[in-house]
Protein backbone atom coordinates (compact mmCIF):
# COMPACT_ATOMS: atom_id res chain seq x y z
CA UNK A 1 0.00 0.00 0.00
CA UNK A 2 1.07 3.52 -0.98
CA UNK A 3 0.44 6.61 1.08
CA UNK A 4 1.24 10.50 0.12
CA UNK A 5 2.27 12.07 3.30
CA UNK A 6 1.68 15.94 3.66
CA UNK A 7 5.40 16.96 5.11
CA UNK A 8 4.11 20.57 5.62
CA UNK A 9 0.77 22.53 6.50
CA UNK A 10 -1.21 23.05 3.85
CA UNK A 11 -1.45 26.88 4.32
CA UNK A 12 -1.51 27.87 7.99
CA UNK A 13 -1.76 24.60 9.91
CA UNK A 14 -4.38 25.89 12.29
CA UNK A 15 -7.71 26.03 10.17
CA UNK A 16 -9.76 22.85 10.94
CA UNK A 17 -10.19 21.91 7.28
CA UNK A 18 -6.26 22.62 6.45
CA UNK A 19 -3.91 19.34 6.16
CA UNK A 20 -1.06 19.34 8.49
CA UNK A 21 2.29 17.49 8.57
CA UNK A 22 2.31 14.00 9.10
CA UNK A 23 -1.83 13.99 7.24
CA UNK A 24 -2.18 11.53 4.29
CA UNK A 25 -3.09 13.11 1.32
CA UNK A 26 -4.19 10.28 -0.19
CA UNK A 27 -3.12 5.83 -0.82
CA UNK A 28 -2.32 3.99 -3.52
CA UNK A 29 -2.56 0.48 -4.57
CA UNK A 30 1.67 -0.61 -4.71
CA UNK A 31 0.87 -0.85 -8.50
CA UNK A 32 0.37 2.39 -8.73
CA UNK A 33 4.36 3.14 -7.54
CA UNK A 34 6.11 4.01 -10.96
CA UNK A 35 3.16 6.58 -11.93
CA UNK A 36 5.00 9.20 -8.48
CA UNK A 37 5.34 12.46 -10.24
CA UNK A 38 8.76 13.67 -9.85
CA UNK A 39 7.03 16.49 -8.36
CA UNK A 40 5.69 14.20 -5.78
CA UNK A 41 8.37 12.59 -4.49
CA UNK A 42 9.76 15.99 -3.72
CA UNK A 43 7.31 17.70 -1.91
CA UNK A 44 5.79 15.08 -0.39
CA UNK A 45 6.93 11.83 1.54
CA UNK A 46 5.75 8.43 -0.70
CA UNK A 47 5.63 5.91 2.22
CA UNK A 48 5.33 2.30 0.67
CA UNK A 49 3.62 -0.04 3.65
CA UNK A 50 2.79 -3.80 4.42
CA UNK A 51 -0.81 -3.77 3.22
CA UNK A 52 -3.30 -4.10 6.10
CA UNK A 53 -6.18 -7.20 6.59
CA UNK A 54 -8.79 -4.60 6.08
CA UNK A 55 -7.15 -3.05 3.43
CA UNK A 56 -10.03 -1.07 1.94
CA UNK A 57 -11.28 0.27 5.36
CA UNK A 58 -7.74 1.49 6.13
CA UNK A 59 -7.30 3.45 3.21
CA UNK A 60 -10.90 5.32 3.79
CA UNK A 61 -10.14 6.04 7.21
CA UNK A 62 -6.75 7.38 6.43
CA UNK A 63 -8.29 10.37 4.13
CA UNK A 64 -11.01 10.52 5.66
CA UNK A 65 -11.85 14.06 7.29
CA UNK A 66 -13.58 14.68 10.62
CA UNK A 67 -16.93 16.24 10.93
CA UNK A 68 -19.14 18.33 13.45
CA UNK A 69 -22.75 19.77 13.57
CA UNK A 70 -22.13 23.13 12.21
CA UNK A 71 -24.53 26.31 12.84
CA UNK A 72 -27.57 25.09 11.87
CA UNK A 73 -28.67 21.16 12.45
CA UNK A 74 -28.45 19.85 8.68
CA UNK A 75 -25.01 21.77 8.64
CA UNK A 76 -21.75 19.68 8.61
CA UNK A 77 -18.88 21.11 8.94
CA UNK A 78 -14.89 20.09 9.12
CA UNK A 79 -13.27 19.53 12.71
CA UNK A 80 -10.18 17.78 11.63
CA UNK A 81 -8.92 17.59 7.60
CA UNK A 82 -7.66 13.82 8.34
CA UNK A 83 -8.49 11.94 11.53
CA UNK A 84 -5.31 10.31 11.83
CA UNK A 85 -1.26 11.45 11.64
CA UNK A 86 2.07 9.86 11.07
CA UNK A 87 4.82 11.48 13.49
CA UNK A 88 7.07 10.87 10.83
CA UNK A 89 9.88 13.27 11.84
CA UNK A 90 10.43 11.16 14.75
CA UNK A 91 11.85 8.53 12.82
CA UNK A 92 14.37 9.87 10.54
CA UNK A 93 18.20 11.55 11.05
CA UNK A 94 18.12 15.58 10.92
CA UNK A 95 19.79 15.29 7.58
CA UNK A 96 17.16 12.67 5.81
CA UNK A 97 14.34 15.47 7.17
CA UNK A 98 16.26 18.39 5.53
CA UNK A 99 16.01 16.56 2.35
CA UNK A 100 12.26 15.63 2.91
CA UNK A 101 11.65 19.42 3.77
CA UNK A 102 12.78 20.47 0.12
CA UNK A 103 10.71 20.70 -2.29
CA UNK A 104 13.66 20.53 -5.25
CA UNK A 105 15.26 17.29 -3.20
CA UNK A 106 14.63 13.59 -3.30
CA UNK A 107 15.93 10.80 -0.75
CA UNK A 108 18.50 8.79 -2.48
CA UNK A 109 18.36 5.32 -3.33
CA UNK A 110 19.53 3.30 -1.06
CA UNK A 111 19.83 2.32 3.00
CA UNK A 112 18.55 5.21 4.80
CA UNK A 113 20.70 5.39 7.94
CA UNK A 114 17.46 5.75 10.11
CA UNK A 115 16.08 2.55 9.01
CA UNK A 116 14.54 1.37 5.81
CA UNK A 117 14.77 1.55 1.98
CA UNK A 118 14.37 4.22 -0.87
CA UNK A 119 14.16 3.81 -4.44
CA UNK A 120 12.90 5.88 -6.99
CA UNK A 121 12.19 8.11 -3.91
CA UNK A 122 9.51 5.59 -2.52
CA UNK A 123 10.19 4.80 1.04
CA UNK A 124 9.81 1.38 2.05
CA UNK A 125 10.70 -0.73 5.38
CA UNK A 126 9.99 1.78 7.67
CA UNK A 127 6.43 2.00 8.84
CA UNK A 128 3.63 0.15 9.09
CA UNK A 129 -0.30 0.97 9.57
CA UNK A 130 -0.03 0.10 13.02
CA UNK A 131 2.86 3.82 13.24
CA UNK A 132 -0.64 5.80 12.41
CA UNK A 133 -2.13 7.27 15.60
CA UNK A 134 -5.45 8.86 16.01
CA UNK A 135 -5.86 12.89 16.54
CA UNK B 1 19.73 83.59 -9.82
CA UNK B 2 19.61 85.90 -7.07
CA UNK B 3 15.39 86.07 -6.73
CA UNK B 4 16.05 82.35 -5.47
CA UNK B 5 18.78 82.96 -2.85
CA UNK B 6 16.58 84.88 -0.64
CA UNK B 7 14.26 81.65 -0.91
CA UNK B 8 14.18 79.36 1.89
CA UNK B 9 15.86 75.83 1.09
CA UNK B 10 12.77 73.99 0.55
CA UNK B 11 10.91 76.45 -1.75
CA UNK B 12 14.23 76.77 -3.42
CA UNK B 13 13.86 72.96 -4.47
CA UNK B 14 10.36 73.22 -4.98
CA UNK B 15 10.67 76.21 -7.70
CA UNK B 16 13.62 74.54 -9.22
CA UNK B 17 11.26 71.57 -10.00
CA UNK B 18 8.52 73.95 -11.15
CA UNK B 19 10.83 75.89 -13.58
CA UNK B 20 12.31 71.67 -14.94
CA UNK B 21 8.28 70.23 -15.00
CA UNK B 22 7.64 73.47 -17.10
CA UNK B 23 11.18 73.49 -19.08
CA UNK B 24 10.18 69.73 -20.26
CA UNK B 25 6.66 70.70 -21.44
CA UNK B 26 7.49 73.32 -23.78
CA UNK B 27 10.43 71.66 -25.04
CA UNK B 28 13.59 73.34 -23.74
CA UNK B 29 14.51 69.78 -21.80
CA UNK B 30 13.77 66.72 -23.01
CA UNK B 31 11.12 64.15 -21.49
CA UNK B 32 11.46 62.35 -19.02
CA UNK B 33 11.98 58.41 -19.74
CA UNK B 34 9.00 56.49 -19.58
CA UNK B 35 8.80 54.07 -16.92
CA UNK B 36 9.57 50.84 -17.85
CA UNK B 37 6.77 48.31 -18.53
CA UNK B 38 5.83 46.26 -15.37
CA UNK B 39 7.40 42.51 -16.13
CA UNK B 40 4.72 39.80 -17.09
CA UNK B 41 3.41 37.87 -13.96
CA UNK B 42 5.16 34.30 -14.19
CA UNK B 43 3.11 31.38 -15.24
CA UNK B 44 4.54 28.22 -13.70
CA UNK B 45 3.24 25.35 -15.33
CA UNK B 46 3.03 21.68 -14.31
CA UNK B 47 2.13 19.03 -15.73
CA UNK B 48 -0.43 15.72 -14.01
CA UNK B 49 -0.57 12.43 -15.19
CA UNK B 50 0.80 8.94 -14.52
CA UNK B 51 3.64 8.89 -17.27
CA UNK B 52 6.56 10.95 -16.29
CA UNK B 53 5.27 14.26 -15.15
CA UNK B 54 5.40 16.23 -12.08
CA UNK B 55 2.01 15.09 -10.11
CA UNK B 56 0.40 12.04 -10.46
CA UNK B 57 -2.65 13.43 -9.70
CA UNK B 58 -4.90 16.45 -9.45
CA UNK B 59 -4.96 16.05 -5.32
CA UNK B 60 -1.40 16.32 -5.47
CA UNK B 61 -0.70 19.44 -7.66
CA UNK B 62 -3.77 21.09 -5.37
CA UNK B 63 -1.88 20.58 -2.22
CA UNK B 64 1.21 22.04 -3.08
CA UNK B 65 -0.18 25.49 -4.27
CA UNK B 66 0.67 27.04 -1.12
CA UNK B 67 4.03 25.29 -1.25
CA UNK B 68 6.78 28.66 -1.45
CA UNK B 69 9.67 26.27 -3.76
CA UNK B 70 7.50 25.75 -7.23
CA UNK B 71 5.69 28.63 -6.97
CA UNK B 72 6.08 32.26 -5.66
CA UNK B 73 3.52 34.77 -4.45
CA UNK B 74 1.66 36.11 -7.56
CA UNK B 75 2.55 33.56 -9.68
CA UNK B 76 0.03 32.17 -12.71
CA UNK B 77 -0.10 28.36 -11.65
CA UNK B 78 -1.39 26.01 -14.06
CA UNK B 79 -2.00 22.46 -13.94
CA UNK B 80 -1.93 20.13 -17.18
CA UNK B 81 -3.82 17.29 -17.47
CA UNK B 82 -2.65 14.24 -19.08
CA UNK B 83 -4.19 11.37 -20.71
CA UNK B 84 -2.12 8.84 -19.47
CA UNK B 85 -4.30 7.36 -17.61
CA UNK B 86 -7.71 8.23 -16.34
CA UNK B 87 -8.08 10.35 -13.11
CA UNK B 88 -10.50 9.31 -10.59
CA UNK B 89 -10.78 12.18 -8.22
CA UNK B 90 -12.84 14.43 -6.07
CA UNK B 91 -10.76 16.90 -5.40
CA UNK B 92 -11.15 20.65 -3.39
CA UNK B 93 -9.27 23.33 -4.49
CA UNK B 94 -8.81 25.84 -2.03
CA UNK B 95 -4.81 26.12 -1.79
CA UNK B 96 -3.16 29.33 -2.59
CA UNK B 97 -4.27 31.50 -0.57
CA UNK B 98 -1.49 31.28 2.11
CA UNK B 99 0.88 31.81 -0.58
CA UNK B 100 -0.58 34.53 -2.13
CA UNK B 101 -0.73 33.29 -5.73
CA UNK B 102 -2.30 35.35 -8.17
CA UNK B 103 -4.68 32.93 -10.40
CA UNK B 104 -5.21 29.15 -10.79
CA UNK B 105 -5.70 27.16 -13.88
CA UNK B 106 -6.78 23.59 -14.05
CA UNK B 107 -6.92 22.51 -17.55
CA UNK B 108 -5.11 19.95 -20.20
CA UNK B 109 -2.01 19.73 -22.08
CA UNK B 110 -2.10 20.60 -25.66
CA UNK B 111 -3.02 17.76 -28.03
CA UNK B 112 -4.58 15.70 -24.50
CA UNK B 113 -7.95 17.27 -24.52
CA UNK B 114 -11.21 15.95 -25.78
CA UNK B 115 -12.58 15.97 -29.39
CA UNK B 116 -16.65 16.91 -28.08
CA UNK B 117 -17.39 13.45 -26.87
CA UNK B 118 -16.76 11.55 -24.05
CA UNK B 119 -13.80 9.06 -22.85
CA UNK B 120 -11.47 10.98 -25.50
CA UNK B 121 -9.35 12.62 -23.84
CA UNK B 122 -8.16 13.53 -20.21
CA UNK B 123 -10.74 12.53 -18.42
CA UNK B 124 -11.78 12.50 -14.48
CA UNK B 125 -13.93 9.48 -14.31
CA UNK B 126 -15.53 8.79 -10.76
CA UNK B 127 -16.44 5.65 -9.06
CA UNK B 128 -17.80 7.21 -5.95
CA UNK B 129 -19.09 10.57 -4.98
CA UNK B 130 -18.12 13.82 -6.02
CA UNK B 131 -16.08 15.58 -8.84
CA UNK B 132 -14.22 19.43 -9.01
CA UNK B 133 -14.64 21.67 -6.11
CA UNK B 134 -13.67 24.91 -5.98
CA UNK B 135 -13.48 26.29 -2.54
CA UNK B 136 -13.90 30.45 -1.60
CA UNK B 137 -11.49 32.23 -3.05
CA UNK B 138 -12.13 35.65 -3.02
CA UNK B 139 -8.15 37.26 -3.72
CA UNK B 140 -7.44 34.22 -6.09
CA UNK B 141 -8.87 33.98 -9.73
CA UNK B 142 -9.32 30.57 -11.20
CA UNK B 143 -10.16 28.97 -14.41
CA UNK B 144 -10.97 25.27 -15.20
CA UNK B 145 -10.77 23.94 -19.24
CA UNK B 146 -10.46 21.60 -21.60
CA UNK B 147 -11.35 18.61 -19.07
CA UNK B 148 -13.89 15.78 -19.40
CA UNK B 149 -15.93 15.07 -16.01
CA UNK B 150 -17.43 12.00 -15.72
CA UNK B 151 -19.82 11.11 -12.77
CA UNK B 152 -20.44 7.84 -14.04
CA UNK B 153 -23.26 7.42 -12.66
CA UNK B 154 -22.54 8.67 -9.16
CA UNK B 155 -23.83 11.57 -7.11
CA UNK B 156 -21.88 14.94 -6.69
CA UNK B 157 -21.75 17.90 -8.72
CA UNK B 158 -19.69 17.43 -11.67
CA UNK B 159 -18.04 20.89 -11.35
CA UNK B 160 -19.18 23.42 -8.15
CA UNK B 161 -17.58 26.53 -7.13
CA UNK B 162 -18.31 28.17 -4.12
CA UNK B 163 -19.57 31.35 -3.72
CA UNK B 164 -16.68 34.31 -3.60
CA UNK B 165 -16.39 38.18 -3.63
CA UNK B 166 -14.94 39.75 -6.50
CA UNK B 167 -12.51 37.19 -8.24
CA UNK B 168 -12.97 36.31 -12.00
CA UNK B 169 -13.45 32.56 -12.73
CA UNK B 170 -13.43 30.72 -15.71
CA UNK B 171 -15.03 27.80 -17.19
CA UNK B 172 -14.34 26.73 -20.45
CA UNK B 173 -14.59 23.76 -22.82
CA UNK B 174 -15.53 21.16 -20.62
CA UNK B 175 -17.29 18.12 -21.05
CA UNK B 176 -19.47 17.22 -17.92
CA UNK B 177 -21.73 14.36 -17.88
CA UNK B 178 -22.69 11.39 -16.13
CA UNK B 179 -24.34 12.07 -13.30
CA UNK B 180 -26.82 9.59 -11.22
CA UNK B 181 -28.06 7.61 -8.30
CA UNK B 182 -28.70 10.54 -6.30
CA UNK B 183 -27.83 14.06 -5.96
CA UNK B 184 -26.59 15.45 -8.90
CA UNK B 185 -26.19 18.65 -10.89
CA UNK B 186 -23.46 19.36 -13.87
CA UNK B 187 -21.74 22.75 -13.55
CA UNK B 188 -22.38 25.61 -10.66
CA UNK B 189 -21.10 28.73 -9.90
CA UNK B 190 -21.87 31.03 -7.44
CA UNK B 191 -20.95 34.61 -6.31
CA UNK B 192 -21.68 37.14 -3.64
CA UNK B 193 -22.08 40.86 -3.67
CA UNK B 194 -19.15 42.08 -5.07
CA UNK B 195 -19.96 43.59 -8.24
CA UNK B 196 -15.57 43.00 -9.11
CA UNK B 197 -16.64 39.31 -9.41
CA UNK B 198 -16.78 37.91 -13.01
CA UNK B 199 -18.10 34.36 -13.93
CA UNK B 200 -17.28 33.24 -17.46
CA UNK B 201 -19.82 29.72 -18.35
CA UNK B 202 -18.61 29.49 -21.99
CA UNK B 203 -18.27 26.69 -24.53
CA UNK B 204 -19.31 24.02 -22.33
CA UNK B 205 -21.17 21.13 -23.15
CA UNK B 206 -22.93 19.50 -20.36
CA UNK B 207 -25.22 16.39 -20.00
CA UNK B 208 -26.98 13.16 -18.96
CA UNK B 209 -27.41 14.28 -15.31
CA UNK B 210 -30.14 12.09 -13.49
CA UNK B 211 -30.91 12.93 -9.98
CA UNK B 212 -33.38 10.39 -7.78
CA UNK B 213 -33.46 11.87 -4.56
CA UNK B 214 -36.95 13.95 -4.21
CA UNK B 215 -36.91 17.36 -2.42
CA UNK B 216 -37.35 21.01 -3.12
CA UNK B 217 -33.52 21.38 -4.64
CA UNK B 218 -33.29 22.02 -7.79
CA UNK B 219 -31.48 19.95 -10.55
CA UNK B 220 -29.28 21.96 -12.83
CA UNK B 221 -27.30 21.25 -15.88
CA UNK B 222 -25.45 24.63 -14.99
CA UNK B 223 -27.03 26.49 -12.73
CA UNK B 224 -25.23 30.41 -11.12
CA UNK B 225 -26.17 32.13 -8.39
CA UNK B 226 -25.14 35.94 -7.33
CA UNK B 227 -25.94 39.17 -5.83
CA UNK B 228 -23.26 41.32 -7.42
CA UNK B 229 -20.59 39.85 -9.50
CA UNK B 230 -20.88 39.23 -12.79
CA UNK B 231 -22.15 36.21 -14.79
CA UNK B 232 -22.08 35.10 -18.71
CA UNK B 233 -23.14 32.27 -19.71
CA UNK B 234 -21.79 31.88 -23.46
CA UNK B 235 -22.36 28.99 -26.14
CA UNK B 236 -23.11 26.33 -24.03
CA UNK B 237 -24.83 23.32 -24.69
CA UNK B 238 -27.26 21.56 -22.50
CA UNK B 239 -28.82 18.12 -22.75
CA UNK B 240 -30.37 15.31 -21.45
CA UNK B 241 -31.10 16.70 -17.66
CA UNK B 242 -33.91 14.74 -15.77
CA UNK B 243 -35.19 14.03 -12.89
CA UNK B 244 -36.82 10.75 -11.93
CA UNK B 245 -37.90 11.60 -8.50
CA UNK B 246 -41.46 12.15 -7.18
CA UNK B 247 -40.82 16.22 -6.45
CA UNK B 248 -38.31 18.52 -7.36
CA UNK B 249 -37.96 20.97 -10.32
CA UNK B 250 -35.52 21.18 -12.95
CA UNK B 251 -33.46 22.76 -15.25
CA UNK B 252 -31.10 22.81 -18.13
CA UNK B 253 -29.81 26.53 -17.45
CA UNK B 254 -30.37 28.49 -14.56
CA UNK B 255 -30.28 31.43 -13.40
CA UNK B 256 -32.11 34.08 -11.38
CA UNK B 257 -34.42 37.22 -11.44
CA UNK B 258 -31.46 39.99 -12.05
CA UNK B 259 -29.43 41.75 -14.71
CA UNK B 260 -26.37 40.40 -13.48
CA UNK B 261 -26.70 37.59 -15.77
CA UNK B 262 -26.34 37.12 -19.35
CA UNK B 263 -27.20 34.46 -21.08
CA UNK B 264 -26.62 34.16 -25.15
CA UNK B 265 -26.00 31.51 -27.83
CA UNK B 266 -27.08 28.60 -25.55
CA UNK B 267 -28.76 25.71 -26.38
CA UNK B 268 -31.00 23.66 -23.88
CA UNK B 269 -32.90 20.74 -24.71
CA UNK B 270 -34.68 17.60 -23.21
CA UNK B 271 -34.66 18.54 -20.08
CA UNK B 272 -37.19 16.16 -18.52
CA UNK B 273 -37.81 13.61 -16.11
CA UNK B 274 -40.95 12.29 -13.85
CA UNK B 275 -40.82 14.38 -11.21
CA UNK B 276 -44.17 16.53 -10.36
CA UNK B 277 -41.95 19.69 -9.91
CA UNK B 278 -41.72 22.35 -12.63
CA UNK B 279 -39.25 21.05 -15.78
CA UNK B 280 -37.35 23.50 -17.61
CA UNK B 281 -34.90 24.10 -20.22
CA UNK B 282 -34.10 27.72 -19.25
CA UNK B 283 -35.25 28.53 -15.77
CA UNK B 284 -35.42 32.53 -15.68
CA UNK B 285 -37.53 33.46 -13.03
CA UNK B 286 -38.23 37.09 -14.89
CA UNK B 287 -37.19 39.02 -17.64
CA UNK B 288 -33.96 41.04 -16.02
CA UNK B 289 -31.36 39.10 -17.16
CA UNK B 290 -29.88 39.48 -20.28
CA UNK B 291 -30.60 36.39 -22.32
CA UNK B 292 -31.13 36.10 -26.35
CA UNK B 293 -30.46 34.08 -29.45
CA UNK B 294 -30.62 30.69 -27.00
CA UNK B 295 -32.62 27.86 -28.40
CA UNK B 296 -34.66 25.10 -26.49
CA UNK B 297 -36.79 22.33 -27.12
CA UNK B 298 -39.66 24.03 -24.38
CA UNK B 299 -40.61 27.70 -24.63
CA UNK B 300 -38.26 28.94 -21.73
CA UNK B 301 -35.74 29.85 -23.87
CA UNK B 302 -37.20 32.85 -24.75
CA UNK B 303 -37.30 35.13 -21.44
CA UNK B 304 -38.88 38.14 -22.19
CA UNK B 305 -42.62 35.51 -22.81
CA UNK B 306 -42.43 37.78 -26.17
CA UNK B 307 -44.54 37.19 -29.43
CA UNK B 308 -42.03 36.33 -31.77
CA UNK B 309 -39.42 35.53 -29.06
CA UNK B 310 -36.76 37.77 -29.94
CA UNK B 311 -33.82 36.16 -31.49
CA UNK B 312 -34.70 32.49 -29.33
CA UNK B 313 -35.52 28.93 -31.19
CA UNK B 314 -38.29 27.44 -29.48
CA UNK B 315 -39.67 23.73 -29.62
CA UNK B 316 -36.40 22.88 -31.12
CA UNK B 317 -36.15 18.76 -31.44
CA UNK B 318 -32.47 17.69 -29.80
CA UNK B 319 -32.70 14.97 -32.87
CA UNK B 320 -32.38 17.61 -35.36
CA UNK B 321 -29.70 19.62 -33.96
CA UNK B 322 -27.19 16.63 -32.82
CA UNK B 323 -24.82 13.90 -34.46
CA UNK B 324 -26.34 11.81 -31.42
CA UNK B 325 -28.58 11.17 -28.59
CA UNK B 326 -28.03 7.84 -27.88
CA UNK B 327 -27.84 7.08 -24.44
CA UNK B 328 -24.08 6.40 -24.05
CA UNK B 329 -22.93 7.20 -27.16
CA UNK B 330 -23.89 11.12 -27.31
CA UNK B 331 -22.17 13.56 -29.56
CA UNK B 332 -23.51 16.74 -29.37
CA UNK B 333 -21.85 18.27 -31.96
CA UNK B 334 -24.43 19.83 -34.09
CA UNK B 335 -25.16 18.57 -37.47
CA UNK B 336 -26.17 19.55 -41.02
CA UNK B 337 -29.31 20.93 -40.79
CA UNK B 338 -29.70 22.27 -37.19
CA UNK B 339 -31.75 25.06 -36.11
CA UNK B 340 -29.12 26.16 -34.05
CA UNK B 341 -26.28 26.79 -37.14
CA UNK B 342 -25.78 30.32 -38.07
CA UNK B 343 -28.59 31.53 -35.54
CA UNK B 344 -26.29 32.97 -32.67
CA UNK B 345 -24.89 36.65 -32.36
CA UNK B 346 -21.25 37.17 -32.70
CA UNK B 347 -19.94 38.00 -29.26
CA UNK B 348 -16.44 38.90 -30.55
CA UNK B 349 -13.59 37.90 -28.73
CA UNK B 350 -14.38 39.24 -25.11
CA UNK B 351 -14.73 37.41 -22.82
CA UNK B 352 -11.61 36.15 -23.47
CA UNK B 353 -12.13 32.10 -25.44
CA UNK B 354 -15.26 32.91 -25.82
CA UNK B 355 -14.90 32.43 -29.40
CA UNK B 356 -12.86 29.54 -29.34
CA UNK B 357 -15.60 26.22 -29.54
CA UNK B 358 -16.04 22.99 -28.18
CA UNK B 359 -13.04 21.81 -30.88
CA UNK B 360 -10.70 24.84 -30.85
CA UNK B 361 -12.29 26.23 -33.64
CA UNK B 362 -12.05 30.20 -33.90
CA UNK B 363 -15.24 31.70 -34.81
CA UNK B 364 -13.71 35.05 -35.31
CA UNK B 365 -10.89 34.43 -37.21
CA UNK B 366 -12.90 32.45 -39.49
CA UNK B 367 -15.13 34.65 -39.91
CA UNK B 368 -18.16 32.89 -38.86
CA UNK B 369 -21.58 33.26 -38.38
CA UNK B 370 -21.94 31.99 -35.05
CA UNK B 371 -24.02 28.98 -34.23
CA UNK B 372 -26.22 28.47 -30.59
CA UNK B 373 -24.04 26.09 -28.59
CA UNK B 374 -20.79 24.81 -28.00
CA UNK B 375 -19.61 23.28 -31.61
CA UNK B 376 -19.67 26.02 -34.38
CA UNK B 377 -20.46 23.83 -37.56
CA UNK B 378 -18.36 22.87 -40.23
CA UNK B 379 -19.74 21.72 -43.57
CA UNK B 380 -17.70 18.42 -44.74
CA UNK B 381 -16.05 19.24 -47.80
CA UNK B 382 -17.76 18.02 -50.94
CA UNK B 383 -17.65 13.36 -51.17
CA UNK B 384 -15.55 12.04 -53.75
CA UNK B 385 -11.73 11.74 -53.75
CA UNK B 386 -9.99 14.72 -53.37
CA UNK B 387 -5.90 14.58 -54.62
CA UNK B 388 -3.77 17.02 -54.60
CA UNK B 389 -0.99 17.73 -57.10
CA UNK B 390 2.40 19.04 -56.73
CA UNK B 391 5.66 19.30 -58.23
CA UNK B 392 8.15 16.98 -56.68
CA UNK B 393 9.16 19.10 -53.53
CA UNK B 394 7.25 21.77 -54.08
CA UNK B 395 3.95 23.07 -52.77
CA UNK B 396 0.49 22.24 -54.15
CA UNK B 397 -0.07 25.72 -57.26
CA UNK B 398 -3.64 26.32 -56.99
CA UNK B 399 -5.05 26.90 -61.02
CA UNK B 400 -1.72 24.97 -62.43
CA UNK B 401 -2.90 22.68 -65.59
CA UNK B 402 -1.43 19.49 -64.94
CA UNK B 403 -1.69 16.53 -67.87
CA UNK B 404 -1.42 12.50 -67.53
CA UNK B 405 0.42 11.27 -70.25
CA UNK B 406 0.20 7.34 -71.00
Amino acid sequence: MLIQLLVRHEGSGFLDAEGRDGDVLLTKPDTFEMNFGSQDKKSFLILKVPDPPNMAAVEAALVESEYEVGQSADETVVRRYRKYTLPWRNAFTAEEKVIIDDSNAMLPDGQLSSGGTVTSGVVSGKFTIADFVRK
Amino acid sequence: MPYLTNLSPDTQTRTLQLLEAIAREIGLLPPLPLDPPEPPVPTVTKSIGTSGRDYSTMTAWEADLDNDTPYDAGDTTRGECYDDSVFDESVTINGGGTLGIATWILSVASGEMHDGTAGTGARNVRTAAGGITTARQDTINHELSLLEVNLNGNTGTAVTSASSNGNTKTYQRLLLHGGGNGTVDGLIVGFFSSSAGRGYIINDIVYDFNRTTAGATLLNGIAATSSGGLVFIYNSTVFDITRSSATGDVGGIVVANSSVFTVKNCAALDTGGDTSGAIKDFVFPGTSPDADWNLSSDTTADDALASPPGNCILSAASADQFVSTVGGSEDLHLKSGADCIDAGTDLGTTPTGVNIDIDGRDRDAEGDTWDIGADEFVAAPPGGAFFALKPPGGAAVPGAIWSLKP
